[in-house]
C-alpha cells in the first residue's frame, strides 16, 4: 500500500465536512487546529447550516419529561414555576424559558446553550408577590405599584416573545411585546429588544401602537416571524380578543413598529381568537376560522 | 466534422492513453477550457491524475454523458448508478477521485465523491492516514474538547 499522503486542498476538505452529519463534525474538531478553527467560525457555521438545508429531512425537537434516568437527553432544564415556553426555532436555535425563568438559547444539535439575562417582564413578575408566594397561576390578577389597596390588576398580560434573525445584520434577536397594566400614558404597550450579540434587554418604542387608537396585543400569542417582520394581532385592553383585529408589525432591522389592516379577505369585525398567524415555508400565512368552520388562508 | 474532431485523447500521468468522445471529456471545465483556448491538440496531458482514477472519472462521464437531458425516470437511474458507482470504492481511491473531481472540475461528481467520503467516513484516523493533514494537539488539548462535547465522543 502507498503511504503517500493526498494533498487536498482546503476548499475540498471543506466540501467533505459541509456534509458530515452534525454528531462527527463535532470530533472532527480534533482534526487539527487549524480545522477546529474553521469548525467553530461562524462563516463555515452558515455554509454547513445552508447545505444541510438542501439536502436533509426536517428535524424535530421534542421536549420532554424524561421517563427514565437511562433517557439520554441534552439539556436538562430546573423545575420553574409556570410553563416552560419554547420560541420559533430559527436557524435551528430555540428558546426556551418561563414568565420567571430567564431565557436560554439553545442549539439542540450540539447541546449547546447560553442564558440570557432577566427582561423585564420577567423581572416585574418574578418580584411580585404573588408569584414570590409560589402562585402557580400566572394568569391570576396582580399588582403593580406602591399601593396595597389598589383593587388587583395584572402586571402585563403574557405573551411570548418573538426569535427571528436580522438578515441584513444576520444577528439575532428576541422581541416581547405586552401590554402593561396599569397604564401609564404612553406605556401601555411595552416592548424589550435583545440583540443576541449584546445580550442587553432593552426597551424600545411603542409610539407608533398609541398615537391614534391605542392598540393592544391579543394575550397570550407567539408572534409570527416572516420576511424580516415580526406580526402579531391587536386585542382589546385586557388582551382579549377584540373585534376589528390589526395587525402589529415590527421590522426587525429598522426595529420599527406599524399598525396595519388584516387582509381584505378578513371579515371586518372577526375577532382576534379566531384569526391564525404564522410563518408558512417563509412567508406569512393568515388564515380565519369563520362561522360554517371552513378556513380561510392567505399568504404573502 | 471529422471523425478525429469528435474523439480526444485524455494521457494520464503514468501515460496511460483513452480516446473518448469530445462530448464525454467536455463535462470536465478543466478540458472545456483547455480546448476552447485551442492550447492543446487532440491528446491532452493530465497531469494530476493516474491511469486507474482516470478510467473510474471516465465511466462517470460517459454515464451521464449518456443520460442527461432526459426524464425523471432516468434520473432516479443515474442516481442509483451513482450509489452503486462509488459504494465498493476504498476510502484511498475516493480521495483520489475527489483530487480528479477538483482538478478537472467535474462539480456534479466533486459532489458525488465528497458525499460518499463524508457518509463513509467514521473516524478521524481516517482522514490522517489518508490526507497530508497533522493533528497538532497535544493529547491533553484533544482530552480538553472531548471533555467540553462529551456527547458526541461517547460512544
Amino acid at each position: 500500500r502507498e503511504s503517500v499522503k493526498i494533498e487536498i486542498n482546503n476548499d475540498v476538505v471543506e466540501e467533505i465536512l459541509v456534509r458530515l452529519p452534525v454528531i462527527r463534525l463535532i470530533r472532527f474538531q480534533t482534526l487539527s487546529k487549524h480545522w477546529r478553527c474553521l469548525i467553530r467560525s461562524r462563516g463555515f457555521g452558515k455554509r454547513y447550516a445552508s447545505h444541510q438545508k438542501t439536502t436533509k429531512d426536517p428535524k424535530l425537537l421534542l421536549v420532554c419529561q424524561p421517563t427514565s434516568p437511562e433517557d439520554r437527553l441534552f439539556v436538562e432544564f430546573e423545575k420553574s414555576k409556570g410553563f416552560l415556553e419554547i420560541s420559533e426555532s430559527c436557524d435551528g436555535l430555540v428558546c426556551i424559558y418561563a414568565l420567571t425563568k430567564a431565557v436560554e438559547v439553545i442549539n439542540p444539535v450540539t447541546a449547546n446553550f447560553e442564558a440570557l439575562p432577566l427582561a423585564e417582564i420577567q423581572r416585574l413578575c418574578t418580584d411580585h408577590p404573588d408569584i414570590k408566594a409560589d402562585h402557580p397561576d400566572l394568569e391570576a390578577e396582580l399588582v403593580q405599584g406602591q399601593d396595597p389597596v389598589l383593587v388587583p390588576a395584572p402586571v402585563v398580560s403574557f405573551t411570548r416573545f418573538g426569535f427571528g434573525k436580522d438578515s441584513v445584520t444576520g444577528r439575532y434577536k428576541l422581541v416581547w411585546l405586552y401590554n402593561r397594566y396599569p397604564a401609564t400614558t404612553n406605556k401601555e404597550v411595552g416592548c424589550e429588544v435583545l440583540d443576541l450579540e449584546d445580550k442587553k434587554w432593552r426597551f424600545v418604542s411603542t409610539r407608533p401602537l398609541l398615537d391614534h387608537h391605542h392598540h393592544h396585543v391579543l394575550y397570550n400569542q407567539r408572534p409570527a416571524f416572516a420576511n424580516g417582520s415580526f406580526y402579531w394581532l391587536t386585542g382589546d385592553e385586557q388582551g382579549g380578543p377584540s373585534t376589528q383585529t390589526k395587525l402589529i408589525v415590527f421590522d426587525i432591522h429598522t426595529e420599527m413598529f406599524q399598525v396595519t389592516e388584516t387582509p381584505p379577505f378578513i371579515t371586518r369585525d372577526a375577532s382576534g381568537d379566531k384569526i391564525g398567524l404564522c410563518n408558512l415555508d417563509g412567508r406569512l400565512c393568515i388564515s380565519e376560522l369563520k362561522r360554517d368552520c371552513k378556513q380561510d388562508f392567505w399568504w404573502r | 466534422m471529422s471523425k478525429s474532431e469528435k474523439k480526444i485523447v485524455l494521457k494520464s500521468l503514468d501515460n496511460e492513453a483513452f480516446e473518448v468522445e469530445k462530448a464525454v471529456a467536455l463535462q470536465s471545465q478543466t478540458i472545456w477550457v483547455m480546448c476552447e483556448d485551442k492550447c492543446v491538440g487532440n491528446e491532452i496531458p493530465l497531469e494530476n491524475v493516474t491511469g486507474q482514477i482516470l478510467a473510474k472519472v471516465i465511466d462517470y462521464c460517459k454515464k451521464h454523458a449518456v443520460v442527461d437531458g432526459d426524464g425523471d425516470e432516468s434520473s432516479e437511474e443515474l442516481k442509483n448508478w451513482d450509489t452503486e458507482f462509488t459504494k465498493n470504492m476504498d476510502q484511498s481511491t475516493l480521495f483520489n477521485m475527489i483530487l480528479a473531481a477538483n482538478y478537472l472540475n467535474i462539480k456534479s461528481l466533486l459532489n458525488l465523491t465528497c458525499q460518499a467520503v463524508a457518509d463513509k467516513t467514521k473516524t478521524i484516523d481516517e482522514f490522517h492516514t489518508f490526507l497530508n493533514i497533522e493533528n497538532n494537539f497535544t493529547p491533553e488539548e484533544e482530552a480538553q474538547i472531548c471533555q467540553e462535547n462529551l456527547w458526541a465522543f461517547d460512544d
